[in-house]
């Protein structure tokens, strides 16, 4: 897991070829996968790219389990 | 009673990702053949094979890819379902990971059946492994040409996307996982219209489980007779039992449909149960499936005969108990699962699994009434009769069974207060 940085987030777009409907529910796995959530940017910039709004993105990852939109830590 | 591998056959023979190692043992063939056949005589082949769904519903896969072929509107998806959350079944794991070349045969087959350009393989979240050699398999199906535009030099072309699943139960069941692959909440909808008409972003969808995928390469491989030798008058084929609970030995066992009994079966495979007291119920097919008694053990292990002694094939995950626990734990054990998985889109099922729960851990402390369990049951019909989807439909039918099944076990409980 590492710390948020769009830079290393903009690679993840690259590696999958870019965002689409298609394969937005794959690639916001590999965005949590990588960070540990799926942070605020991350949401702004795919709803851009798939035209879907942040509410439905939301409404989306806080009904999984495994989706997380906040960093959770031990402190 | 012996096992008849068919769709096991090669599991463990090669490497997993090992393309050369599939090939040399008969692999590809039946992709070949679906090429040089055309699409429309592939389904005219899986219909005629009486193909049917293994991943619990028993919906005939022939007709099903034909509805989809016959939807003029594109663009349209395939997609393979590995979700496999049903309690006590992990059979599609042993195909994803012992020949993970077979079900990416039978996905290129069925896509070209159907016509869809993009598919999909939605796999359970708790398969790490399997999912990060479902990324790998992808990258080499790509460098060797089974992914992307013209496959083996037709002019056919697939995309295969490895969706990794989201620790959902209800993810499993058709429209939810078309819900999540459209980045939505995973929830089931109202039928008609059905998937193959408006399914994944409205366009046809075919979903199909891992199992049935595999059959596809080896009945188009080793031809429609042959594959109708095996099994009985309207099941051909092999099934892959998972085989778990109060048992010595669990494990995947695929086995000729028909081709024993269910006491054989825990018998011989399980070598009986892990106490050695005799069997109390048995869940034939999956968490879903209604308790069968010791009784009724002697039914073939075929989808007429256990619906017959009334229970339901469903996954063929066969769930052991022994004699000496009790119903009401069997119960509050399941209750306490489903009771956190429902998706909420209908009422009853949103309402009443949670009641169901909330009942049981009352009887189980000791402070129900046999008002109590009259409650339960007609909570449990209500679901049964009104719920949207196959979860609601399902998840009380080992709970109404139980309560017919062992009363004395619930009684003894309510009277112990």
């Amino acid at each position: 897991m590492q710390k948020f940085k769009m830079e290393t987030y903009q690679n993840l777009v690259k590696d999958v070829g870019g965002v689409t409907a298609e394969n937005l529910f794959m690639f916001l796995g590999k965005v949590q996968e990588a960070f540990g959530y799926v942070p605020r940017e991350v949401v702004r910039d795919v709803a851009a790219r798939t035209g879907f709004s942040e509410t439905r993105i939301y409404g989306a990852l806080t009904s999984y389990r495994d989706f997380k939109v906040r960093l959770e830590c031990d402190d | 009673m012996k096992e008849t591998k068919l769709l096991t056959r090669r599991v463990g023979k090669y490497e997993p990702l090992d393309l050369k190692g599939y090939e040399a043992d008969g692999g590809l063939v039946a992709l070949k053949r679906a090429l040089a056949m055309g699409p429309e005589s592939v389904i005219e082949e899986i219909k005629r094979a009486g193909l049917v769904g293994r991943g619990g519903a028993g919906f005939p896969t022939g007709p099903k890819w034909a509805m989809a072929a016959g939807e003029e509107q594109g663009p349209k998806y395939f997609i393979c379902n590995a979700e496999e959350g049903e309690l006590g079944t992990f059979k599609d794991k042993v195909l994803l990971d012992g020949d993970p070349w077979m079900v990416l045969e039978g996905i290129l087959i069925a896509a070209y059946a159907i016509g869809a350009k993009q598919t999909y393989i939605y796999i359970n979240g708790e398969y790490e492994q399997t999912i990060q050699l479902w990324e790998k398999l992808v990258v080499e199906a790509r460098k060797a040409g089974f992914l992307g535009d013209g496959i083996l030099g037709s002019k056919f072309s697939v995309n295969l996307q490895v969706v990794k699943g989201k620790g959902l139960y209800i993810t499993g069941e058709e429209f939810a996982l078309i819900s999540s692959l459209e980045t939505r909440r995973a929830a089931s909808r109202l039928k008609p219209p059905y998937p193959t008409q408006k399914g994944l972003f409205g366009r046809p969808t075919v979903v199909n489980n891992v199992e049935t995928i595999a059959n596809v390469p080896v009945i188009l491989a080793n031809g429609v007779e042959a594959y109708r030798k095996l099994g009985v008058e309207g099941e051909p084929g092999t099934r892959l039992f998972s085989l778990s609970g109060a048992v010595k030995e669990s494990g995947v066992y695929e086995l000729e449909v028909g081709s024993g009994t269910l006491t054989e079966f825990i018998d011989e495979f399980g070598r009986g149960t892990s106490s050695g007291r005799p069997v109390k119920a048995v869940q034939p097919g999956g968490g879903t499936s209604a308790l069968l008694a010791r009784a009724s053990l002697g039914c073939k292990l075929t989808t007429q005969a256990i619906r017959q002694a009334g229970s339901e094939i469903g996954t063929a995950g066969v769930i052991v108990y022994e004699e000496g626990s009790s119903a009401v734990d069997i119960v509050k054990g399941l209750l306490k699962f489903y009771g956190s998985e429902s998706c909420g889109r209908c009422a009853p099922c949103r309402i009443g699994v949670v009641r169901m729960r909330e009942i049981i851990e009352k009887v189980f402390q000791g402070e129900g009434t046999t008002e109590d369990l009259e409650q339960l049951r007609q909570i449990g019909k209500a679901c049964v009769a009104a719920s949207t989807c196959g979860m609601g439909q399902a998840f009380p039918l080992p709970v109404l069974s139980a309560l017919e099944l062992f009363p004395q076990d619930f009684e003894a409980v309510i009277e112990n207060r």
